[in-house]
């Protein structure tokens, strides 16, 4: 899931309009959840676990760690399901 | 000056001073916001006035050099 | 951090304040938009014509940046520029009721100045070349390192520099210091040779004669430079930089073209001179100017970029004051704005004002003794600039942007009145001048 931040609609219309995703989009236009998850810095991607925790946390985006963070999200994947 | 100077000063040092968060910078992002947002033209013009005045510089560096100053 | 509950807790309450979502399966019938900044290099031209009043100086130049991205705001920029210059600047002579003579920088030939003008030396037809490198990339989080190397020359100049710089980011990124240094090294290899100080201007010599009085083929010059900045956040809409730079040049710093008029004490009239016979020389005792060979600057500069809902206005300032007394202000602003979808107009005015160098003299008169540095550069004396001019952009549709500027510059200088000898003072002609300068620009990717 992601969660768009810009004040205005249109900003986002036009950046999906560019790169189209295949993932639910929700809309938080005054930051309300991004200062509750208390984010240091854009972009910035928290993977929950299937019980609802915390698993992993990625800060920024650098495509020298791309294979890096695909390892880790499918080990995430792989671990016991309840 | 010097007001200016340590009011600038005091605002780096009080981290809260205005913290605009990092989702909260749409405009600051913006190619005409940025500090080098017409760094050709500047670079051209602060060549000719180093060529034709007498104090040069201030601004950053990169270039610079030339039998006129 | 907020801690693992938190965000459970966040999530739970759902407090997005859902407004929609978009489709959760997202069809890809929309084709990304293929810009032309999809390219690896970002390149900015620009062709620039600098041309003043009455036949002085004219300059052409072809500039172009390229930068390239390589991924994780690592960059490589390539600056190249080539100008040719023509016509003529003033010499430091003054201007006598009398025409004058003078003898060329080679010393091949004479040139003459008519009466009631600024003598003004016909400046060699020349062509510069400009290249700069430079690499920066982030390491660690919040750091960002850069390093340069630049060199230019052209057929009496040469320089080779090389920079160094350092970012941190504090406060969330609202905060940013600059430390950077810089290193630069030139030659000077005048036309005839470097003259010694204040030696005279001399008659014409023949062509595998060098013209008298020459202390060797060329000098060097270094210069040191260490700039210390913070660039803040002061608002969603407001960016504030300051910088402190502090610069020390050491080695040849004197103009080996620039001569100073000796006049008489009494009437401030330039003395008049006859050549040996049979041999072309100057009317005139003219002397080469003097600099010291050091020179120590520290400037401040603060620049504020302010967004009112899409237009843009910067405004800039910068104190600087130096050893040899030479102290300014400049103030400067820009304003652009938006016209239409997809063009914009930008407005610069820029003011400039400095005071004399302590060793700026309007001329010097016969039987004093000689100062230990003299210069009658006009670029040396109380001076001020004033600058105003437009710049036009405009986008195509296939993001690339063409633009023109249009400006023009005029510049006023004042000898202090204590350089001032016998009859000068109402007679005083400074080499004022007006210039316009034209650039035209492209932005595109390749």
């Amino acid at each position: 899931m992601g969660v768009n931040v810009d004040a205005n609609r249109a900003d986002a219309e036009k950046f999906l309009r560019e790169v189209p995703i295949g993932f639910e989009v929700l809309y938080d236009p005054q930051g309300k959840v991004a200062e509750q998850f208390g984010l240091q810095g854009m972009p910035s991607s928290f993977v929950f676990d299937r019980e609802g925790k915390l698993a992993h946390t990625l800060l920024g985006y650098r495509e020298a760690r791309r294979g890096e963070h695909e390892t880790e999200i499918l080990n995430l994947l792989k671990r016991k399901s309840s | 000056m010097k007001k200016t100077l340590f009011l600038a000063l005091a605002c780096t040092t009080l981290a809260g001073c205005t913290t605009v968060k990092p989702w909260e910078r749409e405009v600051l992002a913006r190619d005409d916001m940025q500090l080098d947002a017409n760094a050709l033209d500047t670079a051209l013009d602060d060549h000719i006035y180093f060529s034709k005045e007498g104090t040069s510089g201030g601004r950053g560096f990169g270039g610079g050099g030339c039998g006129c100053n | 951090m907020a801690n693992d509950k938190r965000i459970g807790g966040a999530l739970a309450a759902a407090a997005c304040g859902l407004l929609g979502t978009a489709s959760p399966v997202r069809a890809p019938a929309a084709e990304p938009a293929t810009k032309s900044t999809d390219g690896l290099w970002d390149v900015d031209t620009a062709f620039l014509y600098y041309g003043e009043s009455d036949g002085r100086v004219q300059d052409a130049s072809l500039n172009a940046i390229a930068v390239r991205d390589f991924g994780d705001d690592r960059k490589l920029s390539l600056d190249l520029g080539i100008d040719t210059l023509t016509g003529a600047s003033p010499s430091g002579a003054t201007a006598s009721d009398q025409p004058q003579t003078f003898t060329s920088p080679s010393g091949r030939g004479t040139y003459t100045t008519n009466a009631g003008e600024v003598p003004l030396d016909s400046s060699f037809h020349d062509t510069r070349f400009a290249l700069n490198a430079g690499w920066s990339q982030p390491f660690a989080r919040l750091y960002t390192f850069n390093a340069g190397l630049g060199v230019s020359t052209e057929f009496d100049y040469q320089h080779v520099g090389a920079n160094l710089g350092l970012t941190r980011d504090f406060n969330q990124r609202n905060t940013t210091l600059n430390l950077a240094v810089a290193y630069g090294q030139d030659k000077v290899k005048p036309v005839g040779g470097v003259p010694m100080p204040f030696s005279s201007m001399g008659d014409v010599v023949d062509d595998d004669v060098t013209p008298p009085s020459r202390s060797g083929d060329s000098e060097d010059k270094k210069v040191l430079d260490v700039l210390l900045g913070v660039t803040q956040v002061l608002g969603r809409h407001t960016l504030l930089r300051l910088n402190y730079s502090y610069s020390d040049s050491s080695g040849y710093l004197t103009d080996p073209y620039k001569i100073l008029s000796v006049v008489d004490p009494v009437t401030g009239e330039p003395l008049v001179r006859t050549p040996p016979p049979g041999v072309e020389g100057p009317g005139g005792v003219y002397l080469y100017e003097h600099r010291p060979d050091a020179r120590k600057k520290q400037s401040v500069y603060g620049e504020l970029r302010q967004d009112f809902s899409g237009k843009v206005l910067s405004l800039g300032y910068r104190y600087s004051t130096d050893d040899w007394e030479v102290d300014s202000h400049t103030l400067e602003g820009r304003f652009r704005f938006p016209v239409g979808e997809s063009s914009y107009l930008e407005p610069h005015v820029r003011y400039y004002t400095q005071t004399a160098a302590d060793f700026y003299r309007y001329s010097l008169a016969d039987g004093a003794p000689l100062p230990e540095f003299a210069s009658a550069d006009a670029r040396l004396a109380d001076l001020d600039a004033y600058t105003v001019g437009v710049k036009y952009a405009r986008q195509t549709t296939g993001g690339n942007e063409w633009s023109a500027r249009l400006e023009w510059y005029r510049q006023t200088s004042k000898a202090p009145a204590q350089t001032l000898i016998g009859n000068q003072p109402g007679n005083v002609q400074m080499p004022d001048f007006d210039a316009v300068i034209l650039q035209f620009g492209y932005h595109f990717s390749l």
